[in-house]
């Protein structure tokens, strides 16, 4: 365990760069940039109906917290966790360590999950106090719960990802984001099971205070599942394992050579 | 200590190493060959970075692909640098030694000791991006030695160091051989490696050409063909006195604004080396300059080659 304590704290260190800094504001940023723009249309405009305050700033939130800010930020920390050792060649100092690839990754993953959730965390705490929901802090319950899982799914999928195609990390986590969990994850069939977003879409419904005409609307209907918060909470968790599994074993099986290093 | 049984690695249709077997007692071993030998690639075989495509690798009586027990016992210093340039020595070394299964306060105790006895007292607080290439590589080998591992492995270690950093680092790691540890370094300069150890393994072309002793690889150097290049007065005579003494396999004269230019190629370099002090002493001959065209390691690599193929 003191292996992983260590990756993790001198990743966080790392981490913790101007460069990188300045994108965990963005990031944290976004929610509150959206907040602020509705506050102000709402202002010059017509203002949203009280009854359908919660639920559309509940849609708003959805979207903008665990769907763009924490899948955003831990694409940037969990895509190019072995691309980057393999770019600056540290990779070989890792991995000949005891158990290295293992606690390499699991240290990176926890360093990704970390920053993304802090980052949707800060965001969504500013953005709930800006906003004029009626359930604020049922809203912002729901968005912080959502956002952690989103934050341990979508890591493990870019691990997954970044140890398949390392040299493609960003390029492949992204495609996969919009072919995979965007297009195929809103298709009415099986494979929509697999995706992260369904399961979340079918969390925030039973979580959130949604108004009957979204909850009832023929879209919903197809996009979320029937099962209880914890069914989709366990079925979210094993997907993670088995990404996070996938991951190291992909690490673990493929040949990252000082040859292969040099030619990233 | 390490064992290859017909070990064969392909990247693709791209030889690595071509059918090597060893096996190498626990010791002093000097890893000789051009760059693109396949140096790198037995070295990634033997920290189980590489898995061989047809063969058997063992270090240590234990396969070495994802072996948890066997890399407490192994130390690397890779040829590359590939450090982290935003922390200083001191964190580096002392994070690896965490991986290593170290709580963080031996650890960090550990590598101050190690970064000290490397002689990185002076730097081993400030961030790596300011050492110089002696500093890298000192520090380099106090991650690799810091765990007190039985088998030492090291890809050029010497590479790119400034004399004084030559001696310092050669010093250190005679200690270390002193100390009855096993190490395995990986150079294509010989006499880098020959201050170190006086056991070889010679490989090009991803093959294992000849294995020995400094001295055995010497007289390797002078039983392969070599050129021997001399600018002399009278080239003519020279060169017929080469060929009464059966010393000269073809010679090539040719005339030089200073004198002529002899191309002697012989099969016994030692012999004609002392023969031509006799002649130029006894005869009439003003010699201007006199050098082998290919005495470097890379003419014995590729003569070994030629005999290998049977060409020679």
């Amino acid at each position: 365990m003191s292996a992983l304590r260590a990756v993790f704290i001198y990743e966080w260190k790392r981490s913790l760069t101007f460069g990188r800094m300045i994108w965990w504001l963005i990031m944290a940023g976004f929610p509150c940039l959206i907040t602020a723009l509705l506050i102000w249309i709402q202002s010059t405009e017509s203002p949203i109906p009280l009854d359908q305050r919660d639920s559309i700033w509940s849609m708003i939130y959805y979207i903008t917290v665990p769907c763009v800010c924490t899948a955003m930020s831990v694409l940037l920390t969990a895509g190019p966790a072995i691309a980057s050792e393999l770019e600056q060649r540290s990779w070989v100092y890792l991995a000949t360590r005891p158990h290295g690839i293992f606690y390499l990754l699991l240290g990176k993953y926890a360093v990704a999950v970390t920053w993304g959730f802090t980052a949707a965390l800060a965001g969504l705490s500013l953005a709930v106090l800006l906003c004029n929901a009626e359930s604020k802090m049922q809203i912002w319950d729901a968005m912080a719960r959502l956002s952690l899982l989103s934050a341990l799914g979508y890591a493990a999928v870019f691990l997954f990802l970044g140890a398949l195609f390392p040299r493609r990390a960003m390029v492949f986590c992204v495609m996969y984001t919009a072919v995979v969990e965007v297009v195929l994850g809103a298709f009415p069939a099986l494979i929509n099971r697999i995706t992260v977003q369904y399961r979340l879409r079918s969390l925030l419904v039973q979580w959130v205070p949604l108004s009957d005409d979204v909850k009832n609307s023929p879209a919903m209907e197809y996009a979320i599942g029937q099962g209880s918060p914890m069914a989709h909470t366990f079925w979210l968790l094993l997907l993670t394992l088995i990404f996070l599994v996938a991951a190291i074993a992909v690490a673990r099986l493929k040949e990252f050579t000082a040859a292969s290093e040099s030619d990233l | 200590m390490i064992h290859f049984q017909n070990v064969t690695k392909l990247y693709g249709r791209v030889l690595g190493v071509n059918d090597i077997t060893l096996e190498l007692p626990p010791g002093a071993y000097g890893l000789l060959g051009p760059n693109g030998a396949g140096k790198s690639t037995m070295l990634n075989l033997l920290i189980g970075q590489l898995k061989p495509t047809r063969g058997t690798v063992t270090v240590l009586g234990q396969s070495p692909r994802n072996n948890a027990d066997l890399m407490r016992q192994i130390g690397f210093c890779p040829g590359f640098e590939g450090m982290y340039a935003n922390v200083t020595g001191l964190d580096w070394v002392t994070y690896l030694l965490e991986m290593q299964g170290l709580a963080r306060k031996p650890a960090r105790q550990l590598a101050e000791d190690t970064l000290i006895e490397v002689g990185m007292q002076e730097g081993m607080r400030r961030p790596i991006a300011g050492y110089s290439r002696g500093m890298r590589q000192r520090t380099k080998l106090a991650q690799a030695i810091a765990h007190s591992p039985e088998l030492l492995i090291l890809d050029e270690p010497l590479s790119g160091l400034d004399p004084i950093g030559r001696a310092h680092m050669t010093e250190l790691l005679r200690e270390w051989i002193r100390k009855g540890r096993s190490i395995i370094i990986a150079s294509h300069v010989l006499h880098e490696v020959e201050a170190l150890t006086q056991s070889f393994l010679l490989i090009s072309g991803g093959r294992l050409l000849a294995s020995g002793t400094a001295t055995e690889v010497h007289e390797l150097l002078f039983r392969v063909p070599m050129e021997i290049q001399i600018r002399c007065s009278d080239g003519r005579s020279l060169a017929a006195m080469a060929i009464k003494a059966g010393l000269a396999d073809s010679v090539k004269i040719t005339a030089g604004t200073v004198g002529d230019c002899v191309q002697i190629s012989t099969h016994n370099a030692s012999e004609l080396s002392a023969e031509l002090v006799r002649w130029i002493r006894v005869g009439d001959q003003v010699v201007f300059e006199l050098r082998t065209a290919d005495d470097s390691l890379q003419s014995l690599f590729n003569s070994l080659m030629k005999i290998h193929r049977g060409e020679l």
